[in-house]
This record gives C-alpha cells, sequence and structure tokens, in this order.
C-alpha cells in the first residue's frame, strides 16, 4: 500500500449523547479530535468509551448529536458507509480465512481482484512486520502478530480514523509495552488518525498526542498527556491517572490564583485551578514524588507530621507508606540515593512547596 | 471402559455393558443383518416354474374326476341300469373346467353303450397321464433351474422395475428438495434467534419452535391435511377473502402436489436443520458480523464469507438429519393427499413389506435406500469439507 493514500480526518462530536431506555451511558459530549492524531479515551470500566466508539464507528445511532468526519456529517450513515476502520477488543479475525485473506477482506468487499488484494495485502503485511505470514490462519500466529493482522487489516481499507478498542488487553504485558511502540509508529508512518480506548492510563500516556480521561458517561477533560498529569481539571482526573495524596477540607481564603485549605491533617497552600473562594468545598491534592520531608523543603506554608508505616524498595525509589492525623493514608516517593531512606522509622515532619499542590473542587474520586 | 468399571464397579459396570451388548446386538445388528441378508436371496414369483407347477397340479385333477366318472359308470353298469352320464370335464384343449363330479344326465343318448363310455373316458385318461409325464419332467427343469438362481443373487436389485428405479430417482431429488428449503428456511430463523442479543427473547423463539414437536407427529401432520384439503382451512380463508370461489367450485387441489408434501415435511423436520444450525452459529462472535460490516462487506457478503462458512458443520448435520428422515418418511407421502401426488420410495417399501408381502424385495429396497443416504452423507461431509469430528462436535 502505498503510503500517501492514507491521510487521517478529523471528527467532530457535537452534542453527542447516548441512551440506553432510561440509562444514560453517554452524557451529551462535544469532543473534536483532530486530522492525523493519536487520541486516546481513558475511563474505567463502564465509563462510555465503548459506547463512544460504537457511535463514531456507526453501529449506534447517537441519542442526540451529531458526528461529523472530515467535515461531513455521518450521522445517519452505516458503519460500512463510513472512512473508519474499528479494531475490536477481541480482535475478531476471521478463523476460516487466511492470514492475508483476512486482511484483504475490506478489499474483496469493494470488488478488487484477487492478484492485485494479494499484492496490497503483502504490502500491508510487511507494514506491520508480519512478511510472509500471508498463508498462515490467524489461530497459527501468536497473540501480538494476530494484533498486527487486526490492525493491517483495519488498515486495508484506507480508513480516515482507526477506531482501536482496548486492542493491547489481552496480551501480556512485556508483548504489551512492545506493541505500544508498533502501534505508535505504524501511526506516525500512516498518518491516520487513531481513536484509541483503554484503561490503563500508562497505554494512554505513553501512546498519545492527547487524552479524554472520562468518567460515568462524561468526559472530565481533554487535553495533552503532560497536561492531564500535571494539571488534571477535576479531582477524578487527578486521582484516575497517576497516584495522589489527597486531602479534603474547606477554603479558607482564596485570591490571586492561590487558596488556603483548612484539613484534618493541617492547613495547605495550593494553586487555586478551579478558582474557589472561602467556604467551598475543596481538595488539594499532591503527587507522591513532591511530597518531601520537610527538612528537605525550606517552605514552612505545608508542613505535617505523620506516621511511617512501611517501606518498599522498588529499585531506583522507595515508596514510603504513612498515616497522617485522622488515619489518612499517605505515599511519598523517595529517589534511592543512598542510605537515607534506611532511616525513614516513628513519627516525620513533612512538606511540599505550595506550586507542587493543586485545589480542586471536591468530587468524585477514582477508586483504587 | 476402565474409567466405567473404576466409576461403577466390577458388577455394575459388567451389568451396563452386558445390556448395551445386548443391545447393539439384538435391537441394531441382527436386524439389520437379516434385512441386509433377506436384501440378497432372490425369490422368485410367479416364474416359468410356478405356472409349471400349477399346471401339473390341475392336470392332477382332471385324471382324478375322469377317474372318479369310470368308477361312477362302472358301478353303473354293475347295477344294470343304462343310465348314461356325461363325462365331467371335455378333454384335452378346454383345460379351464375344474368341476369334475359327475352328473347324471337323464337326457343321455340311449344309443351308446356304457361300456363305450367306459371306454372313450380311459382313453382321455391314457392321454392325460402321457401329458403329465412330459409336463412333470418340465416342472423338475424348471425347479431345478429356479433353484439354481434362488441363494445370494443381486437380482432383488437387479430386477428393479423401470417405475421403481425412477420412483427411487425422483425420492432422492424430493428429498433433496426438502433439505433445500428446510435450509432456506430455517437459516434466517437459526440465524436471527443465535444472534439476537436478547437471550430471553432467543429462548422463547426456540420454545415456539418446539412445542409442535411435543404433539404426535401424525397429529401434527393430519393437522396439515386439515388446512390443505378442499374444503379445508386455507382454501376456506381464501375463499373467505374473496381470492377463490368456492361455491364455484374452484377449490384450489392443494393435496394432489409435491408441494403439499414437501410443505408438510419441511414443517415436520425443520427442528432437525434449525437446532443443529442454531447451536454453530450461536458460538459465532457478534464482533466477526459487525467487523464484516464495518470493512465494508454487504449483508450477502457477510453471510456468505463469515457466517455460511462458519455454520458449516451445522449445516451439514441438519442436511444429514433432514435428508435421512425425508427419505424414509412414511407417514408423510402416506397421510397427505396419499395416491394424489407421484409415489415416494418409501411408499414402495412399505407395500412390498405388508402388502405384496416380500420382504426381500423390500429389504433390498430398503438397502438400497439406505446406501443412498449413506452416500449423500459422504458427499455432504466432502462437499462441506467437514469431518465425523466437527459433526460430532
Ligand atoms: N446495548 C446496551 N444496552 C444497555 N446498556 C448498555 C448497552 N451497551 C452498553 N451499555 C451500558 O453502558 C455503559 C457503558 O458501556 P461501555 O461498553 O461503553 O463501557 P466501557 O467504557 O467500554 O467499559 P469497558 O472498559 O468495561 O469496556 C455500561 O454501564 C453498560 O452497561
Ligand atoms: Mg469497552
Amino acid at each position: 500500500m502505498d503510503m500517501q493514500d492514507l491521510r487521517g480526518k478529523d471528527v467532530e462530536l457535537d452534542g453527542v449523547s447516548m441512551r440506553f431506555g432510561d440509562f444514560t451511558a453517554v452524557e451529551p459530549t462535544d469532543l473534536t479530535i483532530r486530522a492525523g492524531e493519536f487520541f486516546s479515551i481513558l475511563g474505567p470500566s463502564g465509563c462510555g468509551k465503548t459506547t463512544i466508539l460504537r457511535m463514531v464507528s456507526g453501529f449506534l445511532k447517537p441519542s442526540t448529536g451529531r458526528i461529523r468526519i472530515g467535515g461531513e456529517d455521518m450521522t445517519q450513515l452505516g458503519p460500512n458507509r463510513r472512512p473508519t476502520a474499528l479494531i475490536f477488543q477481541n480482535l475478531a479475525l476471521f478463523p476460516l480465512m487466511t492470514v492475508w485473506e483476512n486482511v484483504a477482506f475490506g478489499l474483496e468487499a469493494r470488488g478488487m481482484p484477487r492478484a492485485e488484494r494479494r499484492r496490497r495485502a503483502d504490502a500491508l503485511l510487511e507494514l506491520v512486520a508480519l512478511t510472509g505470514q500471508g498463508d498462515k490462519k490467524p489461530t497459527e500466529l501468536s497473540g501480538g502478530q494476530r494484533q498486527r493482522v487486526a490492525v493491517a487489516r483495519g488498515l486495508a481499507v484506507e480508513p480516515a480514523v482507526l477506531l482501536l478498542d482496548e486492542p493491547l488487553s489481552a496480551l501480556d504485558l512485556k508483548l504489551r509495552q512492545h506493541m505500544r511502540a508498533e502501534l505508535k509508529s505504524i501511526q506516525r508512518k500512516t498518518g491516520v488518525t487513531f481513536i484509541y480506548i483503554t484503561h490503563d492510563q500508562g497505554e494512554a500516556l505513553t501512546m498519545s498526542d492527547r487524552v479524554a480521561v472520562m468518567n460515568r458517561g462524561r468526559v472530565e477533560q481533554v487535553a495533552a498527556t503532560e497536561d492531564i498529569y500535571d494539571s488534571p481539571s477535576t479531582a477524578f482526573v487527578a486521582t484516575f491517572v497517576g497516584e495522589q495524596n489527597v486531602f479534603r477540607g474547606k477554603v479558607m481564603h482564596g485570591a490571586n490564583g492561590v487558596a488556603r485549605v483548612a484539613t484534618d491533617v493541617g492547613e495547605f497552600t495550593g494553586a487555586n485551578r478551579d478558582g474557589l473562594s472561602a467556604g467551598d468545598d475543596a481538595m488539594i491534592f499532591v503527587r507522591p514524588e513532591r511530597l518531601d520531608l520537610a527538612s528537605r523543603s525550606n517552605e514552612t506554608a505545608n508542613r505535617m507530621r505523620a506516621h511511617v508505616e512501611r517501606r518498599d524498595l522498588e529499585g531506583p525509589f522507595v515508596n514510603v507508606f504513612l498515616r497522617a492525623a485522622g488515619n489518612l493514608p499517605l505515599v511519598m516517593h523517595m529517589t534511592n540515593s543512598g542510605d537515607a531512606w534506611r532511616s525513614l522509622e516513628g513519627e516525620l515532619e513533612l512538606g511540599f512547596r505550595s506550586t507542587d499542590a493543586l485545589v480542586l473542587r471536591a468530587g468524585d474520586l477514582a477508586r483504587e | 471402559m476402565s474409567s466405567l468399571y473404576r466409576s461403577y464397579g466390577a458388577v455394575l459396570a459388567s451389568l451396563l455393558l452386558g445390556i448395551v451388548a445386548l443391545w447393539l446386538v439384538a435391537l441394531i445388528a441382527l436386524p439389520q443383518l437379516n434385512m441386509i441378508e433377506r436384501a440378497f436371496i432372490y425369490e422368485p414369483r410367479g416364474g416359468a416354474a410356478i405356472q409349471s407347477q400349477v399346471d401339473v397340479d390341475r392336470l392332477y385333477q382332471q385324471i382324478y374326476t375322469l377317474e372318479y366318472d369310470i368308477q361312477v359308470l362302472r358301478q353303473q353298469a354293475g347295477a344294470g341300469a343304462s343310465v348314461g352320464v356325461a363325462p365331467g370335464a371335455k378333454i384335452g384343449e378346454d383345460n379351464t373346467a375344474g368341476s369334475g363330479l359327475a352328473v347324471p344326465s337323464p337326457s343321455a343318448a340311449g344309443t351308446e353303450s356304457v361300456e363305450d363310455q367306459i371306454a372313450t373316458l380311459e382313453a382321455q385318461v391314457a392321454g392325460l397321464q402321457a401329458d403329465l409325464a412330459a409336463m412333470e419332467e418340465e416342472e423338475t427343469r424348471l425347479m431345478a433351474e429356479q433353484e439354481a438362481a434362488s441363494g445370494y443373487s443381486m437380482r432383488n436389485f437387479t430386477t428393479m422395475s423401470g417405475l421403481h428405479l425412477r420412483i427411487f430417482g425422483m425420492t432422492l431429488l424430493y428429498s433433496f428438495c426438502v433439505t433445500l428449503i428446510c435450509f432456506v428456511v430455517c437459516y434466517p430463523i437459526a440465524y436471527t434467534v443465535a444472534q439476537t442479543p436478547n437471550r430471553e427473547r432467543a429462548a422463547m423463539l426456540m420454545l415456539g419452535l418446539l412445542i409442535p414437536y411435543a404433539i404426535n407427529e401424525l397429529l401434527r401432520i393430519f393437522a396439515w391435511t386439515m388446512i390443505l384439503a378442499n374444503e379445508g382451512m386455507l382454501n376456506t380463508t381464501l375463499d373467505a377473502l374473496g381470492l377463490i370461489d368456492m361455491a364455484q367450485g374452484e377449490p384450489i387441489r392443494w393435496l394432489a402436489s409435491n408441494g403439499a408434501v414437501f410443505c408438510v415435511m419441511v414443517y415436520a423436520y425443520i427442528l432437525f436443520m434449525v437446532f443443529p444450525m442454531y447451536n454453530t452459529i450461536e458460538t459465532l462472535d457478534r464482533n466477526q458480523i459487525e467487523a464484516s460490516k464495518d470493512l465494508g462487506a454487504s449483508l450477502l457478503r457477510t453471510h456468505l464469507r463469515v457466517v455460511l462458512p462458519y455454520a458449516k458443520p451445522g449445516i451439514a448435520v441438519g442436511s444429514i438429519m433432514t435428508f435421512m428422515l425425508a427419505a424414509g418418511s412414511i407417514a408423510v407421502p402416506g397421510l397427505v393427499g396419499p395416491g394424489l401426488h407421484p409415489d415416494w420410495f418409501s411408499q414402495v417399501i412399505y407395500r412390498n413389506f405388508f402388502e405384496a408381502g416380500n420382504w426381500n424385495i423390500g429389504s433390498a429396497y430398503s438397502l438400497a435406500l439406505l446406501a443412498a443416504c449413506t452416500g449423500f452423507i459422504l458427499v455432504n461431509m466432502v462437499v462441506f469439507r467437514v469431518g465425523i469430528r466437527d459433526i460430532a462436535k
């Protein structure tokens, strides 16, 4: 296949929602996915990711709203008439066809002669590093190879948008990491828009250009991967992506982008991203790697005492688990820079910089 | 086998195995072997040998009659009476006269003396006796010939009349048609039920298909004859709708056709096609159908390339069952307008067994049908490229 045949298109969801009976699987959502982008939808199980994907691919008609691909309204078109290809969670390869017939199935449906189909299938198999495997049956391939066959089959119809529904979830960790890189490189080579669904934040963060985080049918935040981690916009996003120490409390005063919050553990100051004012219920989020011994921090605004419960050495760094006042669990990451961590015992004085703390409106947290 | 012994103990396991063996031998092997043996024994009927046997018997009877007449005349002569007695039977060309009792005839020619009559009769007897010798010789020859001909041979098969051969062929063709119609009817049903996301509805549909099978097969078939009869429900309904006018004497004769037989057979055997197909299609991953659609395949292509190949083992099993049932069905062609549609081979077999009493021919015909059905199974397996193991699944 000639790479220039492939061109990604943008996808636009305009007030799209999905109801099953009186259960709302997807709340009205506006979302724009740029052409040629690797876009991930991240969220816990049952939050409506697959439902969104099925609406984009045309298997579900949205209850409200419109879906546009490349500026064209696709809301009323069936899956076979959209420039999308779906990679199923279980791949759904055709077991009775050979690998190359699988890859060329979409071309067969378009009436392409057999020899030409074979040629294109072989070219695609080369793209996904499966040269010479065309005459095998899918069952004769390994999990990772089957995965790539599914991608090749999707790409064969020259889609503008490739939709992938947790395609790596069935693979073991090692293979998963390998396939992440592989998928990312295929996406770069082809320039097709990838919409990638996962509940694995590591996957979303390493592969994507941008990520949408969903919870209970709502898109909570859409942002570039680094922003998702560093400046989450809701309590859910803050706790779903990466680890967090969470302190609940009430805002004492908030101004100039900074808020001071009273909690059970103490009074803390952090960045006031939501513009909260005195009396609002708030949460303060501090990443474990930003929590530090007070002795090493020269900031005095955010201090607390906590009791060490356990230390886990993870090679390059150490996880220190602590309990603060009110039985609040805390975790602190320290780099393994010698013997310092071995002496961490009993009551400690901890602290963090105000710029490392985020004050957000109180809300849903991601369950552990 | 050893696991059987382990789980049931020696006594119980032996008993179980014994029962199974008995069942295999007494209810399957022996009757089958008996049938097969009969099929290869030719039992001539109405041939030349039998004809000559009949002729010889008849000749004997004539001789007895004449001798009786002679005796009667002698007694009369001894009594001094001069009453003439007509011969009970004419001689020679008239073989059919059987009643040989001498009837006193008062109008006999008085001129002829009793002695003359006796002499004539005795001459006749002598002539007949000569004939008899020749015929008995002929009979022994023919019987010997027949003796040589019977015993094991293929003659039960090779002497199948042209008509029966045609019925045999047509029956296979009809059964094939029934199987095909059954498939066409059942595939959409099996597919819909198997792929319905709503399990409860699928269960209800299956139940709906099953319920008629709780009714006796004959009743099920007979219900159709009530529907299809000239004054039946179908015609009455059409009449009520004004599509035909029964008062004018134009009921449609549904029963008098193979169409009616096909229709009833499809109904009678639909379950045997639906269930195997349903079972295979049910295990087909819905995502494969969606993947096919997503890749741009039409509905037809999705079925041809994805669903049908997958359902092949089920289709093969369903076809085999339906075909065998249809080819062997006696109740349906027997009940649905018998005599009005072309005969089915099963009816010919039935008549051989129970009307003509010719079990050997009947066995041979059954065996021929069995062979044809086995052939169908093998062809089926080759065409669908399924092995015994797939079917067993
Ligand atoms: N056809 C349907 N009828 C009724 N409810 C449905 C249907 N499809 C999905 N749902 C419900 O909608 C919600 C969202 O489902 P969806 O499959 O989109 O979740 P998901 O985010 O893909 O989850 P997972 O990560 O487990 O795949 C779930 O609560 C599910 O039960
Ligand atoms: Mg899902």
